[in-house]
């Protein structure tokens, strides 16, 4: 007999993935955001943070998370070949099986 | 050996291993087929996923026309490893939508999904021929920017042993052959090798410059000292410029053809989500590297500010190969690895093209052998027809990618909205793209590329959305009544 907790659900391992995801991708929008420097004054003297000036050294940080989250965010993806279209592709697949029904009715 | 006769012998050793790939890829194949031809018969696995994906997305842009805009611009073109990034990051937008509808339903080229989401009713069939011409326009402009760089990169290689126009139609040949003889797998095979190289020469250059000028603080003062403007913080136009380009970029990416063929080539989902994971972190090692290449130039050479500063990286090798035998031999290393991004990224141009010129211009379906036939010969030709174009020296790259862009960007609605949402018509698509195209491409062609630093492909946009979202909840509104 098997235990209910070895053979859980796929839902229920899917759940923290689908929440973790949408978490990560709005904390990218917001990295791109402040990547920018648009809050910053133009005239200011040049500041050098590892050896490169302060703003682009704010850039490239801002982007090195954006690789790690966004990595992170891909391997959380689950792309399943074999799974039920979603969205108005899958519509278009039902539409497609009814007007067959239909025809087949008719003929 | 000199750095020429070396640079010749290296040439010569690289073609050779191209044709031999060719060859083996022909081998290999299992069949006829436009999937097979055009898509290796959806096997690619995580690492030459990965590495085809890499090697496709880095080209002669990002190897000379970067590296010559970052030494234009300054360090504000460091948004270029933003915009890099931005495009996988928007494939989650796409992929987990399209994979498993282009799996199920044997997906081939970019028109094959539009066929199937907006169906084949007569605003369909417009829209699909819409898309397929904007498509095959962006990829000739990207396959004319691949002729350009390689020209420049063999006859440099070779001290003009080879001459530019030589290199062009020489090299243009090799990529029929193998295109031709091997399809996906000879083009994802020579991607895979031509990808290692790329990274590991870039990572060799730079090391060789920083070191060279005293580390990355005396080459920021050095470039502050001659031009100051090259360190100072963007300003408005600037910034506004740099979001601009990374929604212009990030977008547009996503859409190109070759790009989204990937996405069917596949073995799996779950290698093409590994593979959007590793190629996370490849704006780091090969846009940033490049961009910090351009910039670290600022203060050694004094190049005309036109197409003349695309010769950045070239001139660069030219100066390190004077520096002693290793130094000649790492300069013809990074030479090949340039010209193997370029081929690889013009290979996967044609292959595209020729698909898409088949099956979603000419209307052509299924999975006959005569398909995959027809789409060789239409690469053939186009190749043929763009080489005059690209024996014309004078425009930049960096130019010509934002052309291409500003094109490709109006497709964005068909795919990443129409993926989503339910209630977008056909029509209300095609009018949209015909507006932002025409509004895109008549500024562009009255001088105008930009507003406020914003380009006018993104506004173009801006008004392609607007059309879609309107016409299509009118389209519904209408539907509604008249069923009423």
């Amino acid at each position: 007999m098997s235990n209910p907790s070895e053979v859980r659900p796929p839902l229920d391992r899917e759940t923290p993935r689908r929440r973790l995801r949408p978490l990560l991708l709005a904390a990218i929008a917001a990295l791109y955001l402040f990547a920018v420097p648009w809050y910053r004054a133009d005239d200011q003297p040049l500041r050098l943070i590892l050896g490169l000036p302060d703003w682009v050294a704010v850039a490239v940080l801002c982007y090195g998370l954006v690789a790690i989250l966004n990595s992170v965010a891909w391997f959380q993806t689950r792309v399943d070949d074999h799974a039920p279209i979603q969205g108005p592709l899958g519509a278009s697949s039902r539409h497609r099986s009814a007007d067959a029904e239909g025809e087949r009715g008719a003929s | 050996m000199n750095f020429s006769e070396l640079g010749l012998l290296a040439l010569g050793v690289y073609v050779a291993i191209l044709i031999a790939v060719g060859e083996i890829a022909n081998r290999s194949r299992r069949g006829q087929s436009p999937s097979d031809h055009f898509l290796g018969g959806r096997e690619l696995g995580v690492f030459v996923l990965f590495l085809t994906l890499y090697a496709t997305a880095y080209s002669g842009n990002s190897l000379l026309g970067y590296p010559g805009k970052a030494y234009r611009a300054g360090f504000s073109f460091v948004m270029a490893t933003g915009f890099m990034m931005a495009i996988i990051v928007v494939f989650h937008a796409l992929v987990p939508r399209l994979r498993p509808a282009a799996v199920q339903r044997g997906y081939v080229t970019p028109g094959d999904y539009i066929r199937d989401r907006f169906g084949e009713d007569r605003a369909g069939q417009l829209l699909r021929l819409a898309v397929g011409v904007l498509m095959a326009l962006a990829l000739a402009n990207f396959l004319l920017a691949q002729l350009k760089a390689m020209g420049e990169v063999a006859s440099l290689v070779t001290g003009d042993l080879i001459p530019y126009t030589v290199g062009v139609v020489g090299l243009a040949a090799m990529i029929l052959f193998y295109e031709t003889r091997g399809g996906m797998r000879a083009v994802a095979w020579t991607d895979a090798a031509q990808g290692i190289l790329m990274a590991v020469g870039l990572m060799t250059l730079l090391a060789w410059l920083l070191s060279g000028s005293g580390g990355m603080s005396n080459v920021t003062l050095e470039v502050a000292r001659v031009r100051p403007e090259a360190v100072a913080v963007p300003d408005a136009a600037g910034c506004a410029n740099w979001f601009s380009t990374i929604v212009l970029l990030g977008l547009a990416s996503v859409i190109y053809p070759q790009a989204i063929q990937r996405i069917y080539a596949a073995r799996t989902g779950r290698a093409l989500s590994q593979s959007f994971a590793w190629m996370a972190f490849m704006p780091l090692i090969t846009t940033l590297v490049v961009t910090l290449i351009g910039i670290a130039a600022i203060p050694r050479l004094d190049l005309a500010s036109g197409a003349a500063a695309d010769g950045v990286m070239p001139v660069l090798l030219r100066e390190w190969a004077e520096q002693g035998t290793l130094g000649t031999i790492a300069a013809v290393v990074v030479f090949i690895g340039a010209l193997s991004a370029i081929m690889s990224t013009a290979d996967s141009c044609l292959l595209s093209l020729g698909s898409l010129l088949a099956r979603d211009l000419l209307g052509q379906t299924g999975e006959s052998a005569q398909q995959a036939r027809l789409g060789k010969i239409l690469a053939a030709v186009i190749l043929v027809a763009i080489i005059p174009l690209a024996l014309e020296r004078d425009l930049t790259l960096w130019r010509l990618i934002e052309l291409k862009m500003e094109l490709l960007i109006q497709c964005v609605p068909a795919f990443l909205l129409g993926i989503h949402w339910g209630r977008q018509s056909a029509a209300a698509t095609l009018a949209g793209l015909v507006a932002g195209t025409a509004f895109a491409v008549g500024l562009t062609l009255s001088g105008v590329a930009q507003w406020g630093g914003v380009h006018v492909g993104v506004i173009g946009l801006g008004l392609n959305a607007t059309i879609v979202w309107l016409g299509s909840l009118l389209r519904g509104r209408v539907s509604t009544v008249a069923t009423a």
